[in-house]
């Protein structure tokens, strides 16, 4: 990557090295770095008069013209201001050997334990890290302070980081702010643009020195190819969990880092209680055997790091309306009578319950859809319709809070059959609709709570649903939005204190909102531990300065208290496991009682 | 992961914030002419030639350099030398940064008088002796021994992880193919895919070379930086 010098004129011109002084466009400058690129070289300059004192340009030769100018060093007799500005700077960079030396100058609190992955990192311990800190313990800045460290060092020159497309904003701003990384944030438009301004035939990623992208966009087939021709020198997988099973993120993300020099996998929830799951995680971008290519793992709780857990978890039990339970009674004799036939649909019944519990609208929505096909003529494609990318070319929107499709294999060989269990349950699910019991509930906790809250649920039909139940006025973040109403709605939020923000699982992970809030109600149990964990995380992270409180709402009487149970052993074993933290309640209160 | 790395990044820590103390807005300029320059040379009278007492303070800078010029590791040495013997000792970085930030008001008393800037280059360059040579070396044999080990350790591990790389796309190969009589599509892609994994292989063995680049550092002759000495003793 580094070169040791550029010819500025084939015709005698001394060559440029790092540290010389030259002459540029008119004005002095002193070279930082000198990097190949594509036949030419790209010359990191600092300014060292006015107007561009202190500024850093990178510039293209032989594109512009670099003269060095001879200079020979002579002792002077200077100011006392110049002398102590000079020697304070000397001292505040003089750094031991294997210490970090972009730290002092990145914008952050400094942190011992956010110092240890970098620390690991230039001890040469080894170059695949897997940052799995609880919620909130700054894993955005331990990988800023990575990047920018290894930048200093020479080490990188090509920062990619992958993230879920609605933190991708967050992602630029915080490596700028924080660490003065200039990164793109890419998807076509961006692309379309750079390519635009290039030859033919050149890659535009191989123009980005740093660049922030949607997984989901360089996952697909037209992106990918191209992403991975340009060699990245450090992957960073933000909420690497999404991409740990079989899938196309999962090969995407791998092809790409099994060829980076450092990858970095950020993820607070690692393990979900699947162990295969877990190692699928942990062999992202490895090439070889753990002794060859060792995964650097940090998993540190509030309490290793020396802050003190201050959060509150309440588990309210909400009585279903008759309605409510209407609707569960009919969707057991349908699942019963799915089971008495083919036996083995209980993972996929278990798709219309989930939507059951997340609200009466939801499961109303996915009936409504099944009777639809039941009643289209014999002979036409009942399947679903295959999702391209067509309205979101830049990969902004996140499907995984759609409402899903029916599950395969649920359903009967006697469509009249199934057409008189499925109609109660719609019937009884619209008529639920109208007075959710959990909404209701809502609405009381709201009330007493008054200030601002984050409530969440999975799927963006009941989001939808829920919003027009609400007696309070609420911002909706979910995964259909573009980035401008994404970013417009996080506004609204974090500059309206007492407002509530009705989001989804896809929409909010990974946000920092402890600055506006404090506050995370939980509209239905996910099933995952680890989306339960990540919920709370929006809030309770370091630099909130009140109590947190998650409420989870719980369905009484419509088997949510089952799904409690089976949460609790799965955290228990991802507990075993790596110490996940508990984010289930310790506190139940019925909800007669607020 | 162990407790030495949770040792060092608390020492890390307070390493950072000693030196984020020391930050100011357009210091790093006055370091870059520093740099590009030469010795800067500030005079010292009443208070602080007092407290010099016949001394000279010089601080200067070893390092090693990467294969490019870029000074990758560095390293203070501060030293007292007196003004007669020309005997030089070593000062403890702490105690000359004290005495720097002390320094601002007195040498601006002092650099008006015309007679501090008798205090010339060539001198300070007469003072350039085996002595304070061999005072630097026996000041940064530990040093320089931690910088050997780290740089090596750091390069290892990127080596490794290179090494491995470039072997695993080695063994990369497309599969063969039939090509067309007229349809030359699959053979144009072909070898665009061929192309592909040439020029990735040629990018990953420049990164491993450079990798290697990396780890060969040269050590630098040691450079004067400032010096601080009282007015008039020409």
């Amino acid at each position: 990557m580094l070169v040791e010098k550029i010819t500025t004129d084939p015709a005698e011109a001394p060559p440029v090295t790092r540290g010389a002084i030259v002459r540029m466009r008119r004005a002095q400058w002193r070279v930082v770095d000198i990097r190949p690129f594509d036949g030419c070289a790209i010359v990191t300059l600092a300014g060292l008069a006015p107007p561009h004192a202190g500024l850093e340009r990178r510039v293209l030769t032989p594109f512009d013209t670099i003269e060095p100018i001879e200079r020979t060093r002579r002792a002077r007799i200077v100011k006392a201001g110049a002398w102590t500005r000079a020697c304070r700077a000397l001292v505040a960079g003089d750094t031991p050997p294997a210490s970090l030396r972009s730290a002092a100058r990145a914008r952050i609190d400094l942190l011992a334990h956010q110092l240890e992955p970098a620390l690991a990192i230039v001890r040469g311990l080894g170059c695949r890290v897997l940052l799995a800190d609880e919620v909130g313990l700054g894993k955005t800045i331990q990988a800023g302070l990575i990047a920018s460290e290894l930048r200093e060092r020479g080490a990188i020159d090509r920062l990619l980081v992958l993230a879920p497309a609605g933190l991708r904003e967050q992602w630029v701003a915080e490596l700028h702010g924080r660490f003065a990384i200039e990164a793109t944030l890419v998807d076509a438009h961006s692309l379309r643009r750079i390519a635009s301004t290039l030859p033919i035939d050149l890659n535009p990623w191989t123009t980005l020195s740093a660049a922030v992208a949607s997984i989901d966009y360089v996952k697909r087939p037209e992106v990918l190819p191209l992403a991975a021709r340009c060699l990245w020198d450090l992957i960073v997988v933000d909420e690497a969990h999404a991409s740990a099973a079989d899938s196309d993120r999962r090969a995407a993300v791998h092809a790409l880092s099994a060829r980076a020099s450092y990858v970095l996998l950020l993820t607070a929830t690692p393990h979900n209680g699947d162990e295969r799951a877990f190692e699928s995680l942990c062999a992202i971008g490895s090439i070889g055997d753990e002794r060859d290519d060792p995964l650097l793992v940090f998993r540190r709780t509030r309490h290793d790091a020396g802050l003190a857990a201050r959060r509150r978890v309440h588990a309210l039990r909400v009585r279903s309306s008759p309605d409510e339970q209407r609707v569960h009674r009919a969707l057991a004799r349908y699942s019963q009578a799915v089971r008495a036939e083919r036996g083995d649909a209980c993972l996929a019944l278990a798709v219309l319950h989930k939507r059951a519990l997340s609200s009466a609208w939801a499961l109303a929505e996915s009936i409504d859809r099944r009777l639809a096909m039941l009643a289209a003529p014999a002979g036409a494609d009942a399947g679903e319709q295959l999702t391209l990318p067509m309205f979101d070319v830049n990969g902004d929107f996140t499907p995984e809070d759609d409402a899903p499709a029916w599950p395969e294999g649920v359903g009967l060989a006697d469509a009249d059959r199934e057409r008189r269990l499925l109609g109660p349950i719609a019937g009884a699910a619209r008529a639920a609709a109208a007075r959710e019991s959990k909404a209701a509930a809502l609405n009381r906790l709201l009330r007493r709570i008054g200030e601002s809250v984050v409530v969440f649920t999975e799927y963006r039909d009941t989001l939808q649903h829920l919003r027009a139940l609400l007696q309070r006025p609420s911002i909706a973040l979910h995964g259909g939005l573009t980035r401008e109403e994404r970013a417009c709605a996080l506004n609204a939020f974090i500059h309206r204190p007492g407002s509530v923000l009705l989001a989804t699982d896809a929409a909010g992970e990974g946000l920092n909102l402890h600055h506006s809030c404090r506050t995370v109600i939980n509209l239905e149990l996910p099933w995952n531990p680890m989306r339960l964990e990540q919920r709370i995380g929006r809030v309770d992270r370091i630099g909130q300065a009140h109590t947190v409180h998650a409420f989870h709402l719980i369905a009484d009487g419509a088997g949510e208290l089952r799904i409690l149970r089976r949460l609790r052993e799965r955290i228990d074993a991802a507990k075993a496991a790596i110490g996940a933290p508990d984010p289930l309640g310790i506190v139940e209160v019925a909800i007669d009682e607020l | 992961m162990n407790s030495d790395l949770g040792a060092a990044a608390v020492a890390e820590v307070e390493r950072l914030t000693a030196a984020r103390t020391l930050m100011r807005d357009g210091d790093t300029l006055a370091l870059t002419r520093l740099e590009t320059e030469g010795p800067w040379i500030g005079i010292a009278r009443s208070k602080l030639k007092r407290r010099l007492g016949g001394r000279r303070l010089e601080i200067w800078r070893v390092g090693y350099e990467d294969a490019s010029g870029g000074l990758v590791e560095s390293r203070l040495v501060v030293l007292a030398i007196h003004e007669r013997e020309r005997s030089p000792e070593r000062l403890a970085l702490r105690e000359s940064l004290a005495l720097s930030e002390r320094l601002a008001e007195p040498v601006a008393e002092s650099i008006a008088t015309p007679v501090a800037r008798a205090f010339q280059a060539s001198e300070i360059r007469a003072f350039q002796a085996s002595e304070i040579q061999a005072v630097i070396d026996s000041a940064t044999v530990e040093w320089r021994d931690a910088v050997a080990r780290a740089v090596a350790s750091f390069a290892s591990a990127r080596l490794a992880r290179e090494t491995a790389i470039a072997a695993s796309a080695a063994r990369v190969r497309s599969a063969p193919i039939q090509t067309g009589l007229f349809d030359r599509r699959e053979e144009h892609a072909h070898a665009a895919l061929e192309e592909g994994h040439r020029s990735v292989s040629e990018a990953l063995a420049e990164r491993k070379a450079s990798a290697q680049r990396a780890a060969a550092l040269v050590a630098t002759a040691p450079k004067l930086l400032l010096v601080i000495a009282g007015a008039g003793r020409t």
